[in-house]
């Protein structure tokens, strides 16, 4: 199954695009996308992850632009997008 | 501004109306000063520090030749400048715990540019005990997000991003008739009310804007019960 991620913020610089597709085997949560991510990009593990190694509970995730929990159990289809949302706080 | 909705109506309401503006860099500077122009009667701006070449590049209140004196002055003459019947309160102080309850008792509105986390959520808690309207401005590259906060009408703050992390240290980067009317709205609170009617387009939205790819979206988002701040405010 096709997964399109958009990163933004610190996410975009820690993973080094834009947006990406990645091939995933039936992930049944937003959380196992997250760790499959932060397998793929090491650098992106401090964005997306706490240091429980759970997903980070300040990061948001839009699922097809529907804000989705990361705990959330998503009947995924191919060609869903993630976008992944850090804080930032530049002023 | 004779825009819809706006109006003579709204122009008077923002004639009397008082907006806190933390900081005033390249986010708060600008907003500073586009409230300057288009009328708001009295602006209360809170940077601490003097000004350092670094800022120059994109703090548009700041001038070269301010360099190594204060920002809070340097600001409050640039927006006097702009505006002469601008009211400006120029408190050289960045918002915190300590002083954020007395300056957003004062405001209609509050525009958080803050580039520390710990400032937003102090603006943050203040902004719900006192049900003021936050508007919530950020950028990170070319990355902009805005989003309106109202108590009982939207997330707040803590409730899009209640925990700290790490990764958030990552680099950032007609007027005596208005006169009278701003007493009036002061004293009434119609100012604030004008304002969060204003603002229910944005309100419980957050725009993200890409401007390296001027890409722009908003997309909604969610309030959580459990919220440490506003969860049991209504």
């Amino acid at each position: 199954m096709k997964l399109t991620i958009l990163y933004t913020g610190q996410a975009r610089t820690a993973a080094g695009v834009e947006r990406e597709t990645v091939d995933v085997s039936a992930p049944r949560s937003v959380a196992e996308v997250l760790q499959i991510l932060a397998s793929k990009h090491e650098s992106l593990r401090a964005v997306l992850l706490a240091t429980d190694g759970k997903a980070h509970p300040s990061l948001m995730v839009f699922v097809n632009e529907e804000q989705t929990r990361t705990d959330a159990r998503v009947d995924w289809k191919d060609g869903d997008q993630v976008m992944l949302v850090p804080p930032i706080s530049g002023g | 501004m004779w825009t819809p909705d706006f109006g003579e109506r709204g122009q008077r309401a923002l004639k009397g109306a008082t907006v806190l503006v933390s900081r005033v860099g390249g986010v708060g500077g600008a907003a500073a000063y586009f409230l300057a122009a288009a009328g708001v009667g009295r602006l209360i701006i809170a940077p601490r520090g003097n000004l350092k070449p670094a800022d120059l590049n994109r703090q548009i209140l700041m001038t070269h030749g301010a360099l190594d004196t204060p920002r809070v002055e340097c600001a409050a003459r640039r927006l006097k400048e702009l505006n002469p019947r601008l009211t400006v309160e120029a408190v050289p102080e960045n918002i915190s715990d300590q002083n954020a309850e007395r300056l957003i008792k004062q405001a209609d509105a509050v525009v958080d540019c803050a580039p520390l986390f710990d400032e937003r959520f102090a603006m943050n808690r203040a902004a719900i005990a006192w049900r003021k309207p936050l508007i919530e401005c950020a950028m990170y590259d070319f990355d902009v997000r805005v989003t309106s906060i109202l108590r009982g009408h939207s997330p707040c703050l803590a409730c899009l991003y209640p925990a700290d992390s790490p990764a958030w240290k990552a680099p950032v980067s007609r007027l005596r008739r208005c006169r009278r009317h701003g007493r009036q709205s002061r004293r009434d609170g119609s100012n604030q009310r004008f304002f969060q009617a204003s603002e229910s387009r944005c309100t419980g939205r957050m725009l993200l804007a890409n401007l390296r790819e001027m890409s722009f979206q908003t997309v909604k988002v969610s309030k959580r019960d459990d919220c440490s701040v506003c969860g049991a405010a209504v």
